[in-house]
């Protein structure tokens, strides 16, 4: 099979296309949210754009700043809604990430050429979508002309092949993967996950997965569909008529790159970078003040189930260390609720936060200096979450929940 | 089109895998965009603005901003008077988000080896690297981007002529 990237692109331009073509292919769906729409706004006010052939594709997100922590947050929410009013376009505040929200709400689909701008954006590749993160000009332009230029991309395939270990979770493949790729292994290019193995990945995995590329350097991350996603996408309101484009190639022949999941360990990504994995055992047990279960890496129904089990295996979150849980949307809020997982988890002593970005980015829950932190998220850069002297480890939900529990990296596997 | 200027090096420890977190965090992301280039890699290289200053052209290694889409992490580095970044290789976003907003991103292999003079010469449509004696070959750039470019930005060139991207 021919790599997704070059399919989905061919079906739009109605020619085959090969790497290292520069292409201007119409896009189907455009996102910014409160972080880049104000930008993206004032650069067509600057540069005196005022026709907007796509705006029709456009939804606007406030994910990152909501609610407001200050007046100028507030006053950038501001600017977004009367671009809203005055264009016309879907608002969605408070509604979720937008990396969660777009799929759940059917706005974006399969076989699909999405723009949003927002390097996670990718995620949506878990949908068999060519989903491409961008800045904010980019999307401007995209605005503009319904169009996004691009170089036709190499492709990286990654075939996966049996399954995970007992006591390791998706979390820990997703590190494994980047840890052996690289942060920039990928770089510029389309990683495409085929083979066996997803069959047994659910969609909040596949949507992880594909969040992670962008900490590997690609300039896409694409799964395609299968009984699985198409299950998934049903009740949504999905546009899934470019599916056949986008088939999931389940033997993965032509892959550069084969990984076995049952080679998974349980994994921490280090600071200062996603790729920096190690084996949990092999850390030492670093003193844990904060950690962080959310953002649109780790936040997912399956991972506060998970996070919640574990806290409980092991009685609930320690005296003197600070739990966070973000859902990545209010779905995901709603579900956990509905089925007494965030009841739980606060009566075990977490802090349930409003649905959006805002401890991933320091927006809340910033760190003090030399405090460590253990997070579900996917960056660990310097100065990241609050001070660039603070520490931000990356794990699964389990490891992190242990954390919490015990006030430290665990020593041995989190109990379930 | 070409661009003659002074040269920074990064440090080595910063040079590869440049995050944009790094050249621009993100409690500064909402700050008036001229003064975007003051916090420019303040987190990482407090000395950076001291040194930055009558340089035009900042020279990195492989993986040059990866990480977060802002696209504040170019515009920084532009207030600062960086017109050209030379690095072995950038990553995909940033990369785009540099041409798209006029700021030259040029892929030289085996930059890291190369010992650079103050002064630069780069032609961005042929590549050519050239000073004090010195030759290297870069990429050279594609005719959109170099178009881009020229036209000081993807909004610009786009106000210039609606069709551009077909």
């Amino acid at each position: 099979m021919r790599p997704l990237v070059e399919r989905i692109l061919a079906d739009r331009l109605g020619a085959e296309v090969s790497p290292g073509d520069w292409v201007t292919p119409q896009v189907d769906r455009i996102m910014v949210h409160d972080g880049t729409g104000p930008t993206m706004a004032r650069a067509l006010a600057l540069h005196g754009i005022t026709d907007l052939t796509a705006v029709d594709k456009l939804v606007v997100v406030f994910d990152h700043y909501f609610p407001p922590t200050g007046p100028r947050e507030a006053a950038l929410h501001d600017e977004a809604r009367v671009f809203c009013r005055t264009h016309e376009v879907p608002l969605y505040e408070g509604q979720g990430i937008a990396h969660q929200l777009l799929p759940e709400r059917g706005l974006v689909g399969p076989g699909q050429i999405y723009v949003g701008a927002d390097s996670h954006t990718c995620t949506a590749g878990a949908l068999g979508a060519l989903a491409i993160g961008l800045g904010a000009t980019d999307v401007a332009a995209v605005v503009a002309s319904g169009r996004v230029w691009m170089e036709v991309p190499e492709t990286l395939q990654v075939r996966l092949v049996g399954a995970l270990p007992a006591g390791t979770s998706a979390h820990d493949l997703v590190l494994e993967i980047v840890g052996r790729i690289g942060s920039d292994g990928a770089a510029g290019r389309a990683l495409e996950f085929v083979g066996p193995a997803l069959a047994g990945l659910g969609m909040d995995d596949r949507l992880k997965l594909a969040n992670f590329g962008i900490e590997m350097g690609a300039f896409v991350t694409g799964i395609g569909v299968d009984a699985v996603s198409l299950d998934w996408m049903k009740d949504r309101g999905t546009d899934c008529s470019r599916m056949d484009t986008a088939l999931l190639d389940t033997v993965g022949a032509d892959a550069q790159v084969e990984f076995d999941l049952g080679t998974v360990r349980l994994s921490v990504a280090m600071d200062p970078s996603p790729d920096k994995r190690r084996d949990l055992f092999q850390v030492e047990p670093l003193r844990v003040d904060q950690v962080f279960i959310g953002s649109c890496a780790g936040g997912r129904l399956s991972d506060l189930a998970a996070a919640a089990k574990v806290l409980e295996a092991h009685g609930g979150v320690r005296k003197g260390v600070r739990l966070l849980v973000g859902p990545a949307s209010l779905e995901v809020h709603q579900l956990a609720r509905e089925s007494g997982i965030l009841g739980r988890l606060e009566d075990m002593g977490a802090v349930i936060l409003p649905t959006g970005c805002g401890a991933c980015m320091g927006k809340l829950g910033a760190l003090a200096p030399g405090e460590v932190a253990v997070s579900t998220q996917n960056r660990n850069f310097v100065g990241r979450v609050g001070s660039p002297e603070a520490r931000i480890l990356l794990a699964s939900p389990e490891i992190a929940a242990a954390a919490a529990a015990l006030g430290r990296l665990p020593e041995e596997a989190p109990c379930k | 089109m070409q661009v003659t200027g002074g040269v920074l090096t990064l440090p080595e420890a910063l040079a590869d895998h440049l995050n944009t977190d790094a050249i621009l965090a993100s409690e500064h992301l909402r700050l008036p965009e001229a003064d975007l280039g003051r916090k420019a890699l303040a987190n990482v290289y407090p000395e950076f603005i001291a040194h930055v200053t009558d340089c035009s052209i900042l020279v990195g290694g492989v993986n040059f901003g990866c990480g977060s889409s802002r696209e504040q992490a170019p515009k920084a580095l532009l207030a600062c008077g960086i017109r050209v970044i030379l690095a072995e290789s950038f990553a995909t976003i940033f990369r785009r988000n540099a041409l798209n907003l006029g700021l030259a991103p040029v892929v030289v292999p085996g930059l890291r080896e190369a010992s650079l003079p103050r002064d630069l010469t780069v032609v961005l449509g042929t590549g050519r690297i050239t000073g004090d004696g010195l030759f290297l070959q870069g990429e050279a750039l594609a005719p959109l981007a170099l178009r881009i470019l020229e036209a000081g930005g993807l909004l610009p060139l786009l106000r210039e002529d609606p069709a551009a991207l077909g």
